[in-house]
């Protein structure tokens, strides 16, 4: 086995995309070495096995940062299509829910604090849906936009809820639950990105 | 490799590993670019890759160098170095 072939091997040892790039040029460069040097001292290859030693794991660790680093930006576009779809969702759920309280509660005598209830209840869904659309702006205004609309439409459900109690447990996690989740994300403190911020 | 031996005066020996690790790590901070490939025809004609400093990797170099060039100026003053041991 040359000395070339024992080299190709331990460069194995490095990560497959900097071997990919790096790989050719470094067995030319061992290539030169073993030209200039005695190949069948002991000390050629301490030198030899030592730079691989020193270099290896730290460009593994490198290269597995930078996947992580990707990973990390994949998963905060799922979290944010994921919150999209459920706001968007939210939205029409409220909406509905209340138009379905109005008909079943119109057929008997509605009160005023009811309607009134029902009116913000509706209300607050439509607010969650602007939020939803102003997410997608994906611009630093209409993520302004989107906290005032998610704060706007919690006081108004809260209000609501205080107001007449209509509202079915499902509705009230939907109703405060989701406009309190998007509040922390929207407020979260953001990864400084190489790039700028959006 | 063997400039920078040379130069170092056989402290530094960097290996391919080394080498290229931290080529890479230049090239991702943009203080160096590629120059292109080119066959060498000392080295048995196979084309080689090679690399330039940037302007930013000129600057870079620079401020290193006036940084290291005040501190060994500093420890002349303090006589740290300079001065035959007695």
């Amino acid at each position: 086995m040359s000395a070339e072939h024992i080299y190709r091997l331990l460069l194995r040892a490095y990560p497959p995309e900097f071997r990919a790039k790096y790989g050719r040029e470094m067995a030319l460069l061992f290539r030169d070495q073993c030209r200039e040097s005695d190949v069948r001292t002991l000390g050629f290859w301490v030198a030899v096995i030592g730079d691989v030693a020193r270099s290896a794991p730290t460009l593994r660790v490198e290269a597995w940062r930078a996947r992580a680093s990707e990973n990390t930006q994949t998963m905060e576009v799922i979290m944010k299509l994921a919150a999209m779809l459920t706001l968007l969702l939210g939205g029409v759920i409220g909406i509905l829910n209340a138009a379905v309280e109005w008909v079943a509660a119109s057929q008997q005598s509605i009160s005023g604090t009811h309607e009134v209830s029902l009116v913000l209840g509706a209300l607050a869904s439509a607010l969650l849906l602007a939020a939803g659309v102003a997410i997608l702006n994906r611009t630093q205004r209409g993520r302004q936009a989107a906290r005032l609309a998610v704060l706007t439409s919690l006081v108004l459900i809260v209000a609501a809820r205080l107001l007449f109690p209509w509202m079915s447990i499902f509705s009230q996690l939907i109703g405060i639950g989701l406009p309190v989740v998007l509040l922390i994300a929207l407020y979260w403190p953001r990864r400084a990105s190489p790039l700028g911020t959006a | 490799m063997k400039g920078v031996a040379a130069r170092s005066e056989g402290t530094v020996r960097l290996g391919p590993g080394t080498l290229y690790g931290t080529l890479k790590r230049l090239l991702e901070a943009g203080l160096v670019e590629e120059g292109g490939e080119r066959a060498d025809p000392e080295r048995g004609d196979e084309r080689r890759r090679y690399y330039r400093l940037t302007q930013l990797g000129l600057s870079v170099a620079r401020a290193e160098a006036r940084r290291l060039d005040a501190m060994v100026r500093a420890a002349r003053r303090k006589k740290l170095i300079g001065v035959r041991p007695a």
